[in-house]
């Protein structure tokens, strides 16, 4: 379901993908090329809640982060219970994506919280994520979550 | 524009002058090549605001509502009036970093944009030279203004949002050492370098080389950051109302 909100961000051209991090920096969801494993973008989430951290250390949340690269944009869109994380180009439609972000943002943070919930809980999320979140370390892996490098074995 | 007897009661000797059609930039260029170290009340209506000089460099400006640099900038703007010495307390310690050639650039650039008056407004009849941030004289300032690169004390966004709007301002070297600083910047170094280099991770982890800049929107303002091709990490902090167009065409966010 996540997977399937995400994608409607990829209407907004200059989109590449988007993904979902908890306010604990664990993967939710995402909806990117495959060469973009959970592992590194739990490892990024992990820096994305840092960096929310050390920006907003003196009290105030932030609405919205955008970083500038070379030839890629990542936007950050602070929701409730996490962020959701837009990669672009550096040429997209600046107004079209934050309306994108703002309609994504409300459907997707509730399922941001169930994914977040069921993390916790060590249990599947009853929001289906067809991304492959890793399982939690309390929980023996089952086959169907088991990776390697990213790919399912 | 006059400049009374006072000045007497400072300086035993001297002349006793009265100018009239001067400008606060002649008069601040006069002063600091003289070497002057003594403090001028600037009076302008109903403004009052003192440069402080000490031995050829303004080191200090004091108006209503702003220190250091802003106020400076600020009493510079003013377009007639009357100074004169006097002798208000001297600050602890400089509140302006700059020098007195990159503030009357930074004064001229605000007068030309706002485009209500010329660039620098020496009388008619004499030659328009005015001492460029290098220290040579130079007659085409105004197309000189327009050319020159920002200075490294001067934030980088100063041809297109007035100093005053910012809360703070930092710049750093890439080593994490402060190179300026203006407004309430302590808190916002620190948070600046970290931010910076986990963005730089980010966007390694990603894929994505080159970050370049950050812009962080709060409900009361908002954070850029910029990364000068010398490496140097700019930091801005503006309030939410602030126009910052300018700023994210020239940062790219």
């Amino acid at each position: 379901m996540i997977t399937q909100i995400l994608a409607g961000m990829r209407d907004v051209d200059g989109v590449h993908g988007s993904f979902v991090v908890t306010k604990a920096g664990a993967l939710a969801g995402k909806d990117l090329p495959p060469m973009f494993d959970d592992a590194v973008l739990n490892e990024v989430g992990r820096r994305v809640v840092r960096l929310h951290e050390g920006l907003c250390a003196d009290g105030d949340d932030f609405d919205h982060c955008v970083m500038r690269f070379a030839d890629h944009k990542l936007y950050l869109r602070s929701v409730a219970h996490g962020f959701l994380c837009v990669l672009s180009t550096n040429g997209v439609n600046t107004p079209a994506l934050k309306m994108a972000l703002t309609l994504t943002s409300r459907r997707v943070d509730p399922l941001i919280a169930e994914a977040a919930a069921s993390l916790a809980s060590g249990t599947p999320s009853t929001a289906p994520r067809t991304s492959e979140v890793p399982p939690p370390p309390s929980g023996a892996p089952s086959r169907r979550q088991a990776t390697y490098r990213g790919h399912r074995v | 524009m006059s400049l009374p007897a006072d000045r007497a009661q400072i300086d035993d000797d001297g002349f006793r002058v009265s100018l009239e059609g001067a400008t606060l930039p002649d008069f601040v260029q006069m002063e600091c090549l003289a070497q002057s170290s003594r403090v001028f009340r600037v009076t302008s209506g109903h403004r009052i605001g003192y440069l402080f000089f000490n031995k050829g460099q303004m080191i200090h400006a004091l108006t209503g509502d702003d220190v250091g640099e802003a106020a400076a900038l600020e009493i510079l703007k003013w377009r007639d009036g009357t100074v004169e010495p006097c002798s208000v307390g001297w600050p602890d310690t400089p509140t302006i970093h700059s020098t007195w050639q990159n503030l009357l650039l930074l004064s001229a650039q605000a007068r030309d944009e706002s485009g209500r008056h010329k660039l620098v407004s020496f009388p008619k009849n004499r030659a328009a030279t005015v001492t460029t941030a290098t220290g040579t004289l130079r007659s085409d300032m105004p197309k000189l203004a327009k050319r020159e690169e920002p200075p490294m004390s001067a934030p980088p966004s100063s041809q297109s949002l007035s100093l005053a709007q910012f809360q703070a301002f930092v710049r750093l070297d890439p080593a994490g050492n402060v190179v300026s600083a203006k407004g309430d910047s302590e808190e916002l170094a620190p948070v600046a370098a970290y931010t910076a280099r986990l963005a730089e991770l980010i966007g390694n982890m990603l894929g994505m080389e080159g970050f370049s800049s950050l812009e962080c929107g709060f409900p009361n303002g908002r954070v850029f950051l910029h990364r000068e091709r010398s490496g140097n990490l700019v930091a801005l902090k503006v309030p939410a109302d602030a126009e910052v167009g300018a700023l994210r065409e020239r940062f790219g966010v």
